[in-house]
């Protein structure tokens, strides 16, 4: 219904295809310390429905606290200017699967609680089961088993798949991932990712997915933004930003993941690709 | 619950060599002591030939590791000696001693723990809040106060001017035992406070800001739910921590509160003993005091495996 | 068996974006400052009356006035006499004399005995290494003090008895730390020892591992100053420590002791300077750890 607002950067024209509804908008949003440090600058974005957008930049960038501050859990001491809109339900993937699960809280009682909590009157069984289904459907083999596990008994991708299934009970339609594969070895990160590629295309959610690596994010969204020092550099579809770079930061940006890429092609047997899913 | 039983059985089992080695120690510290125990109890007139016949009859003749041995043997089967002044057994007289100083010392870390978790919950709702800096100021108080002299504050403060709570001993009826209690408990308690407080603050500042929590945020807990099944669990066993090493500090603190108050518990017995060089009955009261440290972390261990899941792999 | 175990994860629960957004560093610092100006200034301040003493105390503290007992706070006798007639100025004065350094010796020794002991132990290994961290987890499970009332017991009232036993009890934790940066180094110095063709002497780690260690170190010592002065003035009171009648803030609050409701300065003042420096010490600790986490 909306058109996304043209004005990103003065040298990339983004004007992007005609979806229905918006289910985020985030408008000039600026994030700075208590002493007027900005961390983040002015970002603009907008989030259709079943769209995912990949938010690429280096550490310090700011992409993590965006995302944060969507949800409302940026740092307290930050002052946060802007306008937040998120019209649907957003749950979040985090980073660091080992923190972000409670450690004595058994995973499965974990999932269930959120579950229940998004379906008031349910019984305790039927969130167990709800549950488990979860657990199926990220790819968790054995659920009825991983339900009473602890979170330290698993692996750090089992961990995540587990994150994965708490967000995924809340029925969200915005998926808002932050760094979820950083924190896993190569082979589970090309699994997180087919897993969430599918998950998205099937539930048609929306999502945004932020990362430092290039090539992750590449392999699951359709749009790019860049970020550098808390500032938006340069947005559009993916094929186009990666093939024809309207900004030199971005274009040193995609060289050095196109560095780093040939150099793990040498170790790894997954293969990563630009655009759609390996 | 076989991870967890096996963590605490482990614990249980190292307490053996723990024990044997504090009870060498024991011997070999305090055979450093000046003075012949065996002229001690065969009295300074004594014929030397006594003398050495007391000697023998206490097994001082014998060489190092046959002592000692002797005495793991003895303590294993409560046999702690005599005293060389009252001649009476000193398990017995540790026994009759034993649970004023244990109460003293378990109320004071009860009285510890009511007053610990509301200043640390109220400090870290807020950090650096008026609150908080109160309550930081107040434990950095806490740890510069010498317990014998807020002991002896709190008698000339309090327990003189209101009559309301003895000044000395316990007295003789069940309530002047009662309010005997009161002072020196709260004493013991103030003294252990300070450490308690920050520990338990620090951790709650810590998981206010936890990742766990701020994702359980995000999927919908909020509230009292999140208060409760989040932190505080994983608030337990840092706090069952500082508890732990905190009791073990109230034990010593019992010694100077109950000198100071006149109660006949073991610190007041250990000062006496060491005061008059009676031997087995300073050697019996250290092992006592060690034994209760030692089953106060063993207890202390238990209830963190039963609390925290993570502990089996600590272990 | 050493103090219970903590939950190993209990310290990673950070965000890690925390370390993006430079949280109430302005505040951490000021504070800090304060801290350390306080303790300072209180320190310094004791440290100058022990110092001054001779020439600022208005009498001699040994000189007992059998005239004038327990005379309370008068021109001639600013904060009265005590039982034997003795100015409580004076002796508090002189008894910063005995206490400051003493605190400092006791704190010091175990300091020195435990970092060289964590240096050896860290650098040699081995079966000395593994037979010194048991008995420190034997010294750990001792309640500390009465291990040490045990000690003054076999060695006798006074100086020397406090010093080893502060000194016996006081190493582990010093130890401990020295000992963990020193096998940190080690392992360092292997990968590095590869390219600088072997350099790796003792005079290496030492010179690594102090400078690392030190902050942590001072921090440690300023906590057990703080213990120091008031397990001092605790013994003492027990008449296991500086015996009378050499003045001592503790032994002067167990000789006021009895007489306590007719001269209740005599033993509320000496414990308020026993506090307050004790105080100046935490202060100064807590500035010096707010400082090393900003």
């Amino acid at each position: 219904m909306r058109r996304r607002p043209t004005k990103t950067s003065p040298v990339t024209d983004t004007r992007a295809p005609d979806t229905d509804q918006v289910v985020l908008s985030v408008r000039h949003l600026h994030l700075e310390t208590e002493d007027g440090t900005p961390l983040v600058q002015d970002l603009s974005f907008e989030l259709a429905r079943g769209e995912t957008l990949g938010i690429v930049g280096e550490s310090g960038s700011g992409k993590s606290l965006s995302l944060r501050s969507v949800l409302g859990i940026q740092p307290e001491s930050l002052v946060l200017t802007g306008g937040i809109d998120c019209a649907a339900r957003a749950a979040m993937v985090f980073q660091e699967p080992a923190t972000a699960l409670n450690p004595t809280m058994r995973v499965g009682s974990f999932v269930a609680g959120v579950w229940r909590r998004h379906h008031p009157g349910e019984s305790r069984s039927a969130a167990r089961a709800a549950a488990i289904e979860l657990f199926d459907q990220v790819g968790i083999v054995d659920p009825a088993k991983r339900f009473g596990a602890w979170p330290h008994e698993l692996s750090g991708g089992m961990r995540q798949r587990v994150m994965i299934a708490g967000a995924l009970a809340t029925s969200p339609e915005v998926l808002l991932c932050d760094e979820p594969t950083t924190a896993l070895d190569v082979r589970v990160q090309a699994q997180i990712l087919a897993l969430l590629h599918r998950l998205v295309v099937e539930r048609e959610m929306a999502m945004v997915f932020v990362s430092h690596d290039l090539a992750v994010v590449s392999s699951v969204c359709e749009r790019l933004l860049v970020m550098r020092h808390g500032e938006l550099v340069e947005t559009g579809p993916l094929a186009d930003v990666v093939a024809a770079p309207g900004q030199p930061y971005t274009r040193d940006l995609l060289a050095a993941n196109l560095a780093r890429r040939l150099a793990d092609r040498g170790a790894s047997p997954a293969s990563l690709t630009t655009g759609g899913v390996s | 619950m076989n991870g967890r039983f096996g963590f605490v059985a482990r614990r249980f089992v190292s307490l053996v060599p723990l024990t044997l080695g504090v009870l060498l120690l024991t011997m070999l510290l305090l055979s450093l002591a000046p003075g012949d125990p065996a002229r001690m109890v065969a009295g300074p007139r004594a014929p030397q030939s006594q003398v050495v016949a007391v000697a023998h009859q206490l097994g001082l003749d014998q060489p190092v590791w046959q002592r000692y041995l002797d005495y793991v043997g003895h303590v294993v089967t409560g046999n702690l000696g005599t005293s060389f002044k009252t001649g009476q057994s000193v398990a017995g007289q540790l026994m009759d001693q034993l649970p004023l100083t244990l109460a003293l010392a378990g109320f004071g870390v009860l009285l510890a723990l009511v007053l610990t978790v509301p200043l640390a919950v109220a400090a870290a709702r807020r950090p650096d809040g008026p609150v908080d800096h109160a309550v930081r100021l107040l434990a950095v108080f806490g740890i510069g106060l010498p317990t014998f002299w807020v002991a002896i504050m709190a008698i000339r403060l309090i327990a003189l001017p209101t009559g309301w709570f003895p000044v000395a001993g316990l007295g003789d009826t069940l309530s002047s035992h009662v309010s005997a209690f009161v002072l020196p408990s709260v004493v013991v308690a103030l003294s252990i406070l300070a450490p308690m407080v920050r520990s338990l603050r620090a951790t709650m500042i810590e998981l206010h800001e936890a990742e766990f929590v701020l994702a359980a945020r995000t999927l919908g807990f909020g509230g009292g739910s999140l208060l409760r099944r989040f932190q505080i669990r994983n608030a337990i066993s840092p706090l069952v921590a500082v508890t732990a090493a905190q009791a073990g500090y109230a034990l010593f603190g019992t010694v100077v509160v109950e000198v100071a108050f006149t109660l006949p518990g073991m610190g007041q017995g250990l000062v006496v003993a060491a005061r008059t060089q009676d031997f087995p009955l300073v050697q019996g009261y250290v092992v006592v005091f060690a034994a209760l440290v030692v089953a106060l972390y063993l207890l202390a261990d238990v209830v963190t495996a039963v609390v925290d899941p993570r502990v089996r792999i600590a272990a | 068996m050493s103090a219970p175990v903590a939950p190993v994860a209990a310290a990673r629960t950070a965000s890690p974006v925390a370390a993006e957004a430079p949280r109430r560093r302005t505040r951490g610092r000021r504070s800090a400052r304060v801290k350390l100006v306080i303790g300072g200034t209180i320190v310094t301040a004791y440290v100058l009356a022990a110092l001054l003493a001779p020439w600022i105390a208005p009498d001699d503290p040994l000189k007992q006035h059998i005239v004038d007992l327990l005379h309370g706070p008068s021109s001639t006798y600013l904060l009265g006499t005590d039982a034997v007639g003795r100015d409580e100025v004076s002796r508090l004065l002189y008894a910063a004399r005995i206490d400051l350094p003493v605190a400092a010796l006791v704190t010091v020794l175990p300091c020195l005995l435990g970092t060289a002991l964590g240096v050896v132990c860290g650098y040699v290994g081995g079966w000395l290494d593994a037979v010194v961290m048991r008995i420190s987890d034997l010294l750990q499970a001792f309640p500390m003090y009465v291990l040490m009332i045990v000690l003054v017991f076999s060695l006798g009232p006074g100086l020397r008895s406090l010093l080893i036993s502060f000194t016996l009890v006081g190493w582990v934790v010093y130890a401990r730390l020295v000992r963990i940066e020193v096998l940190r180094i080690r392992e360092a110095e292997y990968i590095t020892a590869a390219v600088t063709a072997g350099f790796r002497t003792p005079r290496i780690i030492v010179r690594h591992v102090l400078p690392n260690t030190l902050r942590q170190t001072v921090i440690y010592l300023t906590s057990d100053l703080v213990f120091a002065v008031t397990a001092l003035a605790a013994f003492s009171f027990l008449g296991f420590g500086i015996q009378e009648p050499t003045p001592e803030w503790g032994n002067m609050i167990a000789g006021a002791d009895p007489y306590m409701a007719q001269h209740p300065l005599l033993t509320i003042v000496p414990g308020l300077v026993i506090t307050v420096l004790a105080l100046g010490f935490a202060f100064l600790g807590d500035g010096l750890q707010d400082r090393k986490e900003q």
